[in-house]
């Protein structure tokens, strides 16, 4: 911080002044402001901090460290986040999103298997990507959108609980998160008003928590099994560098599916024994689904739960219950062969690094599905040696996220993250084949150029398919879209030359740039057939999300004024009787008057007057205050509590009349007073 | 066309710091130091006037020296041709001869 103010400084003097100096005193500001960092997570999301030089967990309002990633809507179209939203699934479940993270920078293709998995409805779009229908409100929702919802909710409680605005995080995502997927989520942030500084891989920012501190080279593997994704990185950490060898994982196998199994096993158990397919009834499906969830759990300490659901359904004969047991055998008889899909990352991820097992000095568990016994034996088994359990596998995501953060905000100054591309890049060529142009596992940022020409005499534009993934035949990879290139003179086939620009940033986010070699001129790009939001959709929905938040405001605003107005009310009452006739009748009635006033503002519900009345009325209440004061006998040294004491008014403590604080009181107030009358 | 440059005053051992027969471990502490700076969210604090495109190249042309001398066959070919190209038997379009600057950018953090 120093050295750049230093290093600004006498060119503000010079003939740019006034731009160089905005700019300097952004990027002061810039590091004044906290920079959170976001585990947006399929089913909890965390947020951190770095607080006095560590990463540290930040509470929600409601007082836990995480967070579920649940969004609602109730009836009366109220917007529901978080617990609050998770415990009334049961009974809303068709507009109840949660897992929407499976969603996000997807093309409806793509997730055929998971859209029947859920009890809301998940729809297609024109554009042939996912949407999300919400009955109670009757709007379709991008899953950018819920998400968006998940993470201002995040950054409020956050910024609650740090005292200051919370406008810049850094939010991880699964390492083999391609790249619509992180720009999907990048736009959810922005969606949120927030401005993302970062997009991370979640096992990296695992390592940067774990590393953090750590003065040791090691060589670690980090696994991270989390509710809906999987990860596996194999990283070097030495010399405040964290660099990220290689990189391999799933983005379809998480803690959800193997909640399925169990929702499945229970579901074809209680068909063949009544006929009823409990998984075509959304409620029924929404209690099999969170009780799979905690008997899930349970099997991770206990070695068999029973899972009791009465009046699960009804039926001619009366009303029908499930009350069974699972063993943790039974459990992993279920999960077999998902257990079995973790090993082909790790071993990809190992040779991609071209290191042996036995070059690899720590393991390290992340994302509660690796709570599951079973899976800690597959780990045990693959890496021959007893993982770490240092860290909070909920938590340390969000806490390397808080770190990075710190990088970038220059609060942390000795640590850099060498990041790679999950995924290679490359375009389709002739034949429908893939021709890769930046391989998986490269350094990031990075950039690659290509010379294009045109193919047929006067053509003026070239349309090139961008992929990414590691299949040889096109159709086996992400489309990324369709770059059209417009506005290149009319010449013979071949003679045009266009130079594609491909950027990776260090989000892992590519972009696009193409000019003509001939002219030097900059060449249009259009974007068709992307799973991602327009800049416009992003800009729309921002705008709708800030009304939406203005005016949840109002309405929190509304009911607070209402509660504190009740409760000032209750309680001057309650002081006037109490105090009786000690007070002064012409005080009495001015408070009288008052406490009318807001009495009738709160029978009319209208907030601006409840505001005005209560202050109205704390006036004539501190009024009365200083007259008991002021009457013969009563303590002239605590005179200071009656009157500054302000919201605390007449309920507040040292507001007795009495002088049964004497002794307590003595110390404080003695310079402004004698020595109190009664000592 | 790209490294005609390139590699006319600095060899990609200059580039690192180290010294022609370095083993592996201190060609690998040399890129960890270099990157500490170079690496764009680093040097972007180190230097904020500098434009991104440059704090980037900057770093893909450490990168690419990293590349071919952190790998036994690629560093190999490099020694006995000289060539980066041939080391990495391809073209190397963003290494168009950004060695003198990259170098004056670390010496100008590294002088201690």
């Amino acid at each position: 911080m120093m050295k750049s103010r230093i290093q600004s400084m006498p060119r503000a003097r010079t003939a740019h002044a006034g731009a160089r100096f905005s700019s300097r005193r952004s990027s002061v500001r810039a590091r004044a402001e906290k920079v959170v960092g976001i585990d947006l997570g399929t089913t909890n999301s965390a947020v951190a901090a770095m607080e006095g030089g560590k990463p540290t967990i930040v509470t929600n309002a409601e007082g836990q460290r995480t967070t579920p990633s649940v969004v609602a809507y109730s009836k009366t179209g109220d917007q529901l986040v978080g617990q609050i939203a998770k415990r009334q699934a049961v009974v809303n479940p068709e507009n109840t999103f949660f897992s929407v993270k499976r969603f996000i920078g997807r093309r409806m293709e793509e997730v055929t298997s998971e859209c029947t998995q859920v009890p809301y409805t998940v729809v297609r779009d024109a554009n042939g990507n996912v949407k999300i229908q919400c009955s109670n409100i009757d709007k379709e929702f991008a899953a950018e959108e819920i998400s968006a919802q998940v993470l201002r909710k995040l950054c409020e409680d956050a910024g609650k609980f740090l005292g200051e605005k919370v406008d810049k995080a850094v939010i991880t995502v699964p390492a083999y998160f391609n790249d619509s997927q992180r720009q999907a989520t990048k736009d959810a942030g922005k969606i949120a008003g927030i401005e993302v500084l970062r997009i991370i891989n979640e096992p990296t920012a695992a390592s940067l928590a774990y590393g953090f501190e750590k003065g040791s080279n090691e060589t670690i593997l980090v696994f991270d099994l989390g509710g809906g994704t999987f990860d596996v990185s194999v990283l070097e950490v030495g010399d405040g560098v964290f660099e990220v060898l290689s990189t391999s994982g799933d983005t379809h196998l998480g803690g959800d599916d193997f909640d399925k199994r169990i929702v499945d096993f229970l579901a074809d158990d209680f068909k063949s024994a009544e006929g009823i397919d409990l998984r075509t009834d959304k409620q029924a499906l929404q209690r099999l689904m969170e009780a799979a969830e905690k008997t899930k759990q349970e099997l991770s300490s206990t070695t068999q739960s029973s899972v009791s659901l009465p009046f699960i359904t009804a039926t001619a004969d009366g009303p029908k219950h499930i009350d069974t047991t699972i063993t943790r055998q039974k459990f992993e008889e279920l999960c077999a062969d998902l257990i079995d899909r973790c090993r082909i990352p790790v071993e990809s991820a190992l040779s991609d690094a071209k290191l042996s097992l036995n070059e690899i000095n720590e393991v390290i568990l992340v994302g509660g599905s690796t709570r599951i016994p079973a899976v800690q034996a597959l780990v045990r088994s693959l890496t021959g040696r007893d993982p770490n359990v240092t860290v909070n596998p909920d938590e340390v995501v969000a806490l390397g996220a808080a770190v990075q953060g710190g990088v970038l905000a220059g609060e942390v100054s000795d640590i850099v993250l060498l990041d790679v591309t999950p995924l290679s890049l490359g375009l389709e060529t002739l034949g429908g084949v893939m021709t890769k142009i930046i391989p998986r596992n490269t350094t990031l940022p990075t950039s690659k150029s290509e010379v294009f020409s045109t193919a047929a005499d006067g053509q003026t534009s070239v349309e090139i398919n961008v992929l990414q993934g590691e299949r040889e035949m096109v159709t086996d990879n992400k489309s990324l879209g369709n770059f059209r290139l417009d506005g290149i003179p009319p010449a013979p086939r071949g003679v045009p030359q266009v130079e594609v620009k491909f950027d990776i940033d260090a989000n892992g986010i590519l972009s696009v740039t193409a000019s003509d070699k001939g002219t030097g001129k900059q060449t249009d790009i259009k974007i068709t057939g992307a799973s991602t939001l327009s800049d416009n959709e992003v800009e729309s929905m921002m705008k709708d999300a800030e009304a939406n938040a203005d005016a949840d405001k109002e309405k929190r605003d509304a009911i607070d004024t209402k509660n504190s107005a009740d409760s000032m009310l209750y309680q001057t009452k309650k002081q006037l009787t109490e105090l009786g006739d000690k007070i002064p009748e012409d005080v009495k009635s001015k408070v009288e008057a008052k406490l009318g006033e807001l009495e009738e503002a709160i029978n009319s519900d209208n907030t601006e007057k409840m505001k005005a009345a209560q202050e109205a009325l704390q006036q004539e209440v501190m009024a009365m205050g200083q007259s008991m004061y002021q009457q013969p006998g009563a303590d002239a040294g605590a005179a200071g509590p009656g009157g500054p004491g302000g919201p605390e008014g007449p309920g507040g403590p040292g507001a007795g009349p009495s002088g049964a604080a004497d002794d307590v009181i003595d110390a404080d107030f003695s310079p402004s007073e004698d020595k109190p009358k009664d000592k | 066309m790209a490294g005609s440059a390139s590699h006319s005053a600095k060899d990609l051992y200059t580039l690192l710091g180290v010294d022609r027969n370095a083993d592996a471990r201190q060609v690998k502490k040399a890129y960890h130091r270099l990157a500490l700076t170079l690496h764009p969210d680093k040097a972007c604090q180190l230097e904020p006037d500098t434009p991104a495109e440059v704090h980037q190249r900057r770093f893909q042309t450490l990168q690419q020296a990293y590349d071919v001398l952190s790998d036994k066959d690629k560093r190999d070919i490099y020694d006995s041709t000289g060539s980066v190209e041939a080391a990495e038997g391809q073209d190397l379009g963003a290494m168009k001869g950004d060695f003198d600057e990259l170098y004056a950018f670390y010496r100008r953090h590294y002088k201690k």
